[in-house]
């Protein structure tokens, strides 16, 4: 007896379920929502001027618990400006493969330059295509 | 430009007032800008050499004064007084009028080369205030009009004499 | 000095020495009072006033630096107002400072940050406008000064005042507008300019060549030892990533006491040159072809074996530099005496160093002070700021140069004698003092300065005979007497009467010549009449003990010389040479000859870290050496200290270390004995077992560097002195030729560097005023200078600091080979100068 009331009420679940809408997403063909909060790919942000906001000091190497970030800095000339201020990242990386998207990096930077933003299809074929370089992570200008 | 044997000898005779050469810098400094006019690093050398110092030193203690000159001045220095009792009698209403006579900001020179504004803090004659000096005179008790009828006849002055020295040293 | 005070600081009792300040006194017993202004090596300035501690019984807060310890004083160092006091210093140096800590080089190092962490507030009430003044001002060619972030503390200012005594710097303008500056239009120029980053507590003074490179937490740090003069300054290399990217000095007392000179702290720049070799290199058909490291030993190996199978082993030679660690000094002793050659030699013009007799603290300390031909301030920059001292307490100075020095400002006595005649000189004193105090000399030096009466020595030194007693009287009646040589000296004759003169004065010898290690190289034997240690030849004990050491049967036979070489390789007898680190194209006094000896040798191998002339044209085998920064090794400084050099990167490319490199060599030409070392601090205990001197000297680990002293006796001084023979006179001028290194022109490596570059003169010759004058010549005009070997043109500098009759070019000169001249040691060249017309361009 008591069988039989399992059954019916898996049956039953089973069914409700028959009517329901489906809830996967249709992935690739389908884009998943982004929530604000999601921490995706490191996007390089600039300033309304089109200058980098990143001004290399390195904080966010310094804060990544993985090391997954390599910052060097040079200084800024008048015939080649990069950011405000005397010093730009010359090189900017991040390992994607190392990596745990804890978002320190967005928290420390004092610029707000390092933010992680909403791009989450971070498969590569090669590793040495997982170290993003600057010009990679930099939004893109206007 | 050399500086003269006048001023030379008068520099020696300073430094012998004094147990240490270096205390004689001011006076130098004085002397080397009525040879002048204002300062310039080859004065800084000549005080420095004979002070037995360094230039960049005679420089820094340059730089501390107001009254000593870096940059050139025009004919006739105006100070216009802008401390206490002057300010309370309407100084600041008097420089904004010596601004627009003259068409210069404070610390600028006229292009004619003839005015340099500056403002200076208490001229010591409060009684008279507001008070300006020009070069080494005083005008008190000043009025717009006065100022007015002050500087035409600073430009009389100016194009009837010939070669007036110009923006003496205050020592 | 030695009584002590005990006083009471935040309740523990502090005993110190009298004279001590709150501060130290505190810092002694581990509590730390908060200061910017504040610097051991610079006296009291109180100017910051964030020292300020209380002390009972003294009313108001008092700068902990500038007062001094009393018995039974009681000082609390954080009562609520001094905590109240600290915050408000703080808050207030803040109100101006600009806070930009990310862009801020010394961020992470920088004492302002510390202490607004540790005391300060953590907001401010200040919200006005902040005071703007200069930024990114390029002070001098080392410098960069940002006035934002200056707290006005004057270390700088006090630095150059107390320090260098040349007062550069100065704070102008008064207020909260005063800012550090130099006097306008001037560049803060200065051999030891770079210091003061080093000193500035905020981010105010940065290094032109590390600005930005790498922040302050990335970097890692090794201590080290500086391998570009014979100082020997103790420093700090500090590299990211495999470069090499900023060297600081070090706490040192008894060398450079954590000064470091200009050349130092931007040379090391060299590393990363393109210009750098990094595969070895082997000719075929005439040209230098990158090679793998089997095939240049392979090649090696048969061009050595072919030549010591036809012409024996005395027809190889070795030519070591004395830019060469010990350990690959050692290394090339052992390989040349255990392939059977004497041959052996790293003198290219100079004279091996006599023993250092003094320290550097001595000579800090010094009350007479005989610099004889030298220039500290272009040989050995820390010795400029160490005589200053010197005489700053009270020492006199006694110069003896063919030019006018900086130091001559703070000389008593300045001599110029003749060119050629500065033997003389030595050997006059010599002879007045035998004069004034008959016997006192031992017998059979007497031969050798008889008849130079003090009328002679003055008509031939052209000096005042008055003044050369003087200098007699001086060094003999002092006991704090110190005789330096400089690279001036270049021959033994000279050399032997200068010792003697130290040893009849009692005054203590301490010498130099342009090499960073020649006292090193020297003791390693890298000399063809000596075995490593110096003993001679001859020393059957020594002998026997240095084969026991290598495994190996040792020649012992005398070899050629550097400078006999070349005509023995000319004719033939000598037909293969192994080149370490030397440029013999370049550096030897006739480069004429030695051009053709070298075109008549058989094999050529050398090993360098940049394609120097000598290998271009003749090498046949080139293999790519480390350079320092890159490897370990051991460099003796002029004073004898031994300090220890660390590889803080991986050398360039293929390089390999210098010392594996001749070990490497060693095996392939299966050379006898063992030749498997694991690193150079093997290579180095092994020198301690065959050299007496260097006996304890070990590599200590902690700290990762070792600093010693070894005394030895070497014969030089035991040996008469020879009466001065007439200097010969070669040349066919009416000049005659004085030369010298010029501080960042002098090492061949350094000027690559790039903040050396632009820092050295473009190739010059110094003329004294008349006879430019006589010449026609102008200052900045374009001159011919015609020696034995051909002439050089070069750019007129019309001076009086050069004696009349004599034309200064200096040593090292980027391009240009100044041994075209023909200078060498013991001759006077008289060289035949010319204006050249300037060709419009």
């Amino acid at each position: 007896m008591d069988a039989i009331f399992q059954m019916v009420r898996g049956l039953w679940v089973t069914c409700k379920r028959l009517v329901w809408r489906p809830v996967t997403v249709q992935y690739p063909e389908q884009r998943p929502q982004i929530y604000p909060r999601f921490r995706g790919r490191h996007v390089l942000g600039r300033h309304e001027d089109g200058l980098e906001k990143c001004v290399a000091c390195g904080l966010c190497a310094a804060a990544c618990p993985t090391g997954a970030i390599y910052v060097e800095g040079a200084e800024n000339t008048e015939a080649e400006r990069y950011s405000h201020g005397e010093r730009y990242a010359r090189l900017y990386q991040v390992n994607l493969l190392r990596c745990i998207f804890c978002g320190f990096c967005q928290e420390v930077c004092p610029t707000g330059a390092v933010t992680l933003g909403s791009e989450f299809e971070l498969a590569r074929y090669s590793r040495a295509d997982a170290i993003l370089c600057k010009e990679q992570l930099l939004a893109p200008k206007g | 430009m050399p500086f003269s044997e006048a001023a030379q000898r008068e520099l020696q005779e300073i430094i012998q007032r004094y147990p240490d050469k270096r205390s004689a810098m001011l006076p130098a400094l004085a002397i080397a800008q009525r040879e002048q006019g204002y300062l310039t690093p080859e004065a800084y050398r000549w005080v420095a050499e004979a002070l037995d110092t360094s230039p960049t030193w005679v420089a820094s203690v340059a730089s501390f004064y107001t009254m000593l000159r870096k940059e050139p001045a025009g004919r006739y220095l105006i100070q216009v007084c802008t401390n206490l009792s002057c300010s309370l009698l309407g100084a600041k209403p008097l420089l904004d009028h010596l601004r627009q006579r003259l068409g210069i900001d404070v610390g600028e020179t006229t292009p004619d080369g003839l005015f340099t504004l500056t403002t200076v803090e208490c001229l010591g004659s409060c009684a008279t205030a507001p008070v300006m000096q020009v070069n080494d005179r005083y005008y008190e008790q000043l009025t717009p009009e006065r100022i007015d009828e002050i500087l035409a006849g600073l430009r009389r002055e100016a194009g009837t004499c010939g070669d007036d020295r110009t923006a003496e040293g205050h020592s | 000095m030695d009584q002590s005070v005990t006083l009471k600081i935040d309740g523990r009792d502090v005993t110190v020495p009298a004279g001590t300040t709150v501060l130290e006194a505190a810092r002694m017993a581990g509590i730390e009072i908060p200061s910017l202004c504040n610097h051991a090596r610079l006296l009291p300035a109180g100017l910051c006033r964030l020292c300020l501690v209380e002390i009972e019984k003294v009313r108001g807060l008092q700068p902990a630096c500038a007062s001094i310890v009393r018995e039974g004083m009681v000082v609390h160092t954080d009562t609520p107002a001094v905590q109240h006091n600290r915050r408000m210093v703080l808050e207030l140096l803040c109100t101006n400072h600009p806070l930009d800590c990310p862009v801020c080089d010394a961020a992470g190092d920088c004492r302002l940050q510390d202490y607004v962490f540790r005391y300060g507030r953590t907001t401010s009430r200040f919200v006005e406008e902040k005071r703007r003044k200069g930024k990114a001002i390029r002070l001098g060619p080392a410098v960069i000064l940002d006035q934002e972030r200056c707290v006005l503390c004057q270390r700088c200012v006090r630095f150059c005042e107390e320090v260098l005594d040349d007062r550069q710097l100065a704070v102008f303008q008064r207020g909260a507008s005063s800012r550090i500056s130099t006097m306008p239009g001037a560049v803060f120029d200065s051999r030891f300019s770079g210091n003061v980053v080093d000193l500035c507590p905020v981010g105010a003074l940065t290094d032109r060549t590390f600005r930005f490179k790498a922040r302050n937490w990335e970097l890692t740090g090794l201590p080290s030892v500086c391998a570009l003069c014979p100082v020997g300054c103790r420093m700090t290399e500090e590299g990211r990533e495999g470069r090499l990217l900023r060297v600081r000095g070090r706490e040192a007392p008894e060398v450079n006491d954590g000064w470091l000179c200009d050349l130092g702290r931007t040379g090391y720049g060299f590393t990363e040159h393109p210009n750098r070799l990094r595969h070895p290199l082997v000719r075929r058909d005439g040209h230098l072809e990158p090679a793998s490291w089997d095939e240049a030993l392979t090649a090696l190996a048969r061009g050595f074996g072919a030549v010591i199978e036809k012409a024996g082993p005395r027809a190889v030679a070795v030519l070591g530099s004395p830019r060469l660690t010990n350990e690959t000094a050692y290394l090339l002793t052992r390989l040349a005496r255990a392939l059977g050659t004497g041959n052996v030699d790293y003198r290219l013009g100079t004279a091996a160093p006599a023993p250092a007799q003094a320290t550097l603290s001595d000579l800090r300390q010094a009350e007479v002070i005989l610099l004889f031909q030298g220039d500290p301030s272009e040989e050995a920059p820390i010795l400029e700021l160490w005589v200053k001292q010197a005489v700053k307490r009270g020492g006199r100075l006694y110069i003896v140069h063919p030019r006018t020095l900086a130091l001559e400002r703070y000389a008593t006595g300045a001599y110029r004698p003749r060119p050629g005649s500065e033997a003389v000189l030595i050997a006059g004193i010599l002879s007045m003092l035998e004069q004034g105090k008959p016997g006192s000399l031992p017998l059979e030096w007497r031969e050798a300065v008889s008849g130079l009466g003090p009328t002679q020595v003055a008509s031939l030194t052209g000096c005042d005979r008055e003044a050369i007693r003087l200098l007699a009287e001086a060094l003999v009646g002092s006991p704090r007497a110190i005789i330096a040589y400089g690279a001036g000296l270049r021959d033994e004759q000279t050399l032997a009467l200068v010792a003697a003169l130290a040893k009849a004065t009692g005054a203590r010898l301490l010498g130099w010549d342009g090499g960073p290690n020649s006292r090193g190289v020297a003791d390693m034997g890298l000399l063809p009449d000596r075995l490593p240690g110096r003993a001679p030849l001859a020393d059957a004990a020594a002998t026997a003990a240095l084969e026991r050491l290598w495994q190996a049967p040792l020649s012992c036979q005398p070899g050629l010389s550097a400078t006999e070489l070349w005509p023995e390789m000319r004719r033939g007898e000598v037909r293969a040479l192994y080149v370490a680190g030397a440029d013999p194209v370049t550096q030897a006094p006739n480069p004429q000859l030695v051009e053709e000896a070298l075109a008549h040798a058989t094999f050529v191998a050398m090993q360098e870290a940049f394609l120097t002339p000598t290998a271009e044209r003749f090498a046949h085998v080139v293999l790519p050496a480390a350079v320092p920064g890159e490897e370990d090794g051991s460099l003796t400084n002029l004073a004898g200290g031994v300090g220890w050099q660390r590889a803080l990167i991986a050398p360039l490319g293929e390089a390999r270390p210098s010392w594996r490199i001749v070990a490497d060599v060693a095996k392939a030409l299966a050379a006898p004995g063992a030749w498997e070392y694991a690193d150079a601090a093997q290579v180095l205990a092994e020198i301690a077992q065959a050299i007496p001197a260097y006996a304890g000297v070990e590599v200590v680990t902690t700290g990762g560097y070792f600093d010693a002293r070894y005394e030895y006796e070497y014969a030089l001084t035991d040996q008469p002195p020879a009466a001065p023979a007439p200097a010969r006179v070669a040349g066919t001028g009416d000049l005659a030729l004085t030369t010298g290194p010029v501080l960042f022109d002098r090492d061949i490596m350094a000027r690559h560097a790039p903040g050396v570059v632009g820092r050295a003169a473009e190739a010059f010759a110094a003329i004294h005023p008349e006879d430019a004058e006589r010449l026609g010549i102008t200052d900045g005009a374009p001159i011919e200078v015609r020696g034995l070997f051909g002439a050089l043109t070069l750019k007129a500098r019309v001076s009086g600091a050069c004696a009349q009759g004599t034309v200064f070019v200096p040593e090292e000169l980027s391009e240009l080979s100044v041994n075209r001249l023909g200078a060498q040691p013991g001759v006077v060249v008289m060289v035949e100068v010319k204006p050249l017309a300037v060709r419009p361009d």
